[in-house]
């Protein structure tokens, strides 16, 4: 039977496989000290007497931090030469290489990061019942803002895939200060954007104070005098702003770094 | 089962390494890649694996160009690098994690190769044990995959003497027609009687590529006391005991053991006369 060369799920789940057991120590070691860290933080807490949700604070850090610091490193044996000669002559597709580590680094790292750290709550609250008698909420993760965290880490984390395949060193640093200055770039051209389009309602760089209430209140009820045709102009605006925004952030961000892994990966010699 | 064709590859525009290079390479044998350092004898290596991408030319490895780098290739294809890497896992767990991509793979066999390289698969952690250790278990792994090209850079570095002759006896038992084993290496006394035919490059050049049987039938190899007389002579090289001489002609000598490093430097010091001798077929061109 001639096997598919470009898609195989059974090829997909054994080079997952390969991942998973041959680069798991990081997890373990980070998972380690970040649960020791949590526990630790949250026995000091409860000694003081507060019994806020401290674990809303802990789980962006794992999911972030722990997810983009791992992903920068995912794609690392293609950088090295013992180990390129064994990933790149892998049998398995260039579009399994780049799927597989997706799946991996951020449905896989959202799974276990997520059970792992209702786990670290659970026993730190035991702990804290035990010792200090005042306990925090145990973390829920099946909340909005949770699941808002989660949806922006998968389609994040593709860019920190993107960054350890195209950089040799250093490559969670450099893909996070390239991200603050895209944003920067970005934030400055839409800046100017507006200020060409608007430029009757700016006095120098600062908004008259007409259109500022206009701005302020766009997504409320509220009577507001329009000035000119205004409002209607930035509602119009304002949506398109938020349908770009949409399709940049959930479709070109994760697309665009599943498409800079890809090639990346096509190119990548030894 | 491997042609190139006016391949051409350089690191950059100003170190050009391969130019309109022609080669063609059949099962059925171990070649042996010959030639000095920075001779290109690995890049050809990785050029022919889909490691590196040729500038233009034509590279065709079991009917496939290796650049497409599709999986049904490298199931077929074992390369083992100088510069080892295994994972930090068990033997047992590499066994269970990379032998399903290899659809040949014969575990038996596997096992075969491990116990005639004494190999120790319950000790712990493949990334502990020795550099020896570390090359036999992908030595065994890569001949139990029964790839069709096996791509070996120097594979007795680190070796100790008794695995050198298991590796050469193990080796040799794999030449078939449907396969074609290929040796790059300095240690060419290590596969002495292991490789024919042999293919020397310089500077990105084959300067040779003779089987052993077409080797001696134009030219003949003798250790003497003396520098023999009345011969047509090639090379020679002074060594304990006397003299390594290279002569051309078929048969001059008694001497059956063909030195190959001493074959290496008659080559490699002589290449006008040995392109003479051997007209086109030096360079491997019918």
């Amino acid at each position: 039977m001639v096997k598919n060369d470009v898609f195989d799920f059974k090829r997909l789940f054994d080079y997952m496989k390969i991942d998973f057991f041959t680069k798991n120590r990081l997890w373990l070691i980070g998972g380690a000290a970040f649960g020791g860290f949590a526990l630790i933080i949250s026995g000091i807490t409860a000694f003081f007497g507060f019994s806020g949700n401290i674990h809303l604070g802990f789980y962006p850090v794992i999911l972030y931090l722990g997810g983009f610091y791992i992903s920068s490193m995912a794609y690392s044996e293609i950088h090295m030469g013992e180990t390129s000669y064994s990933y790149l002559t892998l049998p398995a597709s260039t579009l399994e290489k780049t799927i597989g580590k997706v799946l991996i680094y951020g449905v896989g790292y959202v799974v276990l990061a997520t059970g792992f750290y209702v786990g670290v709550s659970i026993l730190s609250e035991m702990i804290n019942k035990i010792l200090f008698t005042t306990t925090h909420p145990v973390f829920n993760p099946f909340r909005w803002e949770m699941m808002y965290m989660i949806g922006f880490y998968l389609a994040f984390h593709t860019i920190y895939l993107m960054g350890s395949a195209w950089f040799k060193k250093h490559a969670f640093i450099k893909t996070f200060l390239i991200i603050i200055v895209i944003s920067l770039a970005i934030t400055l051209v839409s800046l100017l954007a507006f200020k060409i389009v608007f430029y009757e309602y700016f006095d120098g760089w600062q908004i008259k104070s007409g259109p500022q209430q206009i701005m302020k209140h766009l997504d409320t009820t509220a009577a507001i005098t329009d000035i000119g045709g205004l409002k209607s102009r930035m509602i119009t605006l304002h949506k398109v702003f938020n349908a770009v925004w949409k399709i940049y952030f959930w479709g070109i961000i994760p697309l665009g770094g599943l498409f800079g892994i890809y090639f990346k990966l096509k190119e990548a010699e030894v | 089962m491997i042609t190139v064709k006016k391949m051409n590859f350089g690191y950059g525009k100003k170190r050009q390494l391969f130019s309109d290079l022609d080669m063609h390479l059949e099962g059925g044998n171990i070649y042996g890649l010959l030639g000095k350092n920075g001779a290109g004898k690995t890049t050809f290596l990785k050029i022919i694996s889909g490691l590196r991408y040729p500038s233009n030319g034509v590279v065709n490895v079991l009917g496939v160009n290796p650049a497409e780098r599709k999986p049904s290739f490298y199931n077929k294809l074992c390369f083992i690098p100088e510069n080892l890497y295994v994972p930090p896992i068990s033997a047992s767990l590499y066994l269970s994690l990379y032998s399903p991509f290899y659809p040949d793979f014969n575990s038996k066999k596997f096992e075969k190769y491990s116990k005639d390289f004494e190999l120790d698969l319950e000790a712990g952690k493949l990334n502990e044990m020795s550099h020896g250790q570390k090359k036999k278990f992908l030595l065994a792994f890569g001949m139990a995959t029964q790839a069709s090209v096996l791509i070996l850079d120097e594979p007795t570095n680190g070796l100790d003497i008794p695995s050198k002759s298991v590796f050469r006896r193990l080796v040799a038992g794999l030449a078939d027609e449907k396969r074609v084993i290929i040796i790059s290496t300095h240690q060419v006394r290590d596969v002495e009687n292991l490789i024919d035919p042999i293919v020397v490059l310089e500077n990105g050049k084959i300067i040779f590529n003779q089987s052993v049987e077409s080797l001696l039938s134009k030219v003949s190899f003798t250790h003497t006391k003396k520098l023999p007389e009345g011969i047509n002579e090639i090379y020679h090289e002074k060594v304990m005991g006397g003299y390594m001489v290279c002569a051309e002609g078929s048969g001059l000598f008694n001497d059956t053991d063909l030195d190959f490093e001493f074959l290496f430097n008659t080559i490699v010091n002589n290449k006008e006369k040995i392109q003479k001798i051997f007209g086109g077929n030096s360079n491997g061109k019918k």
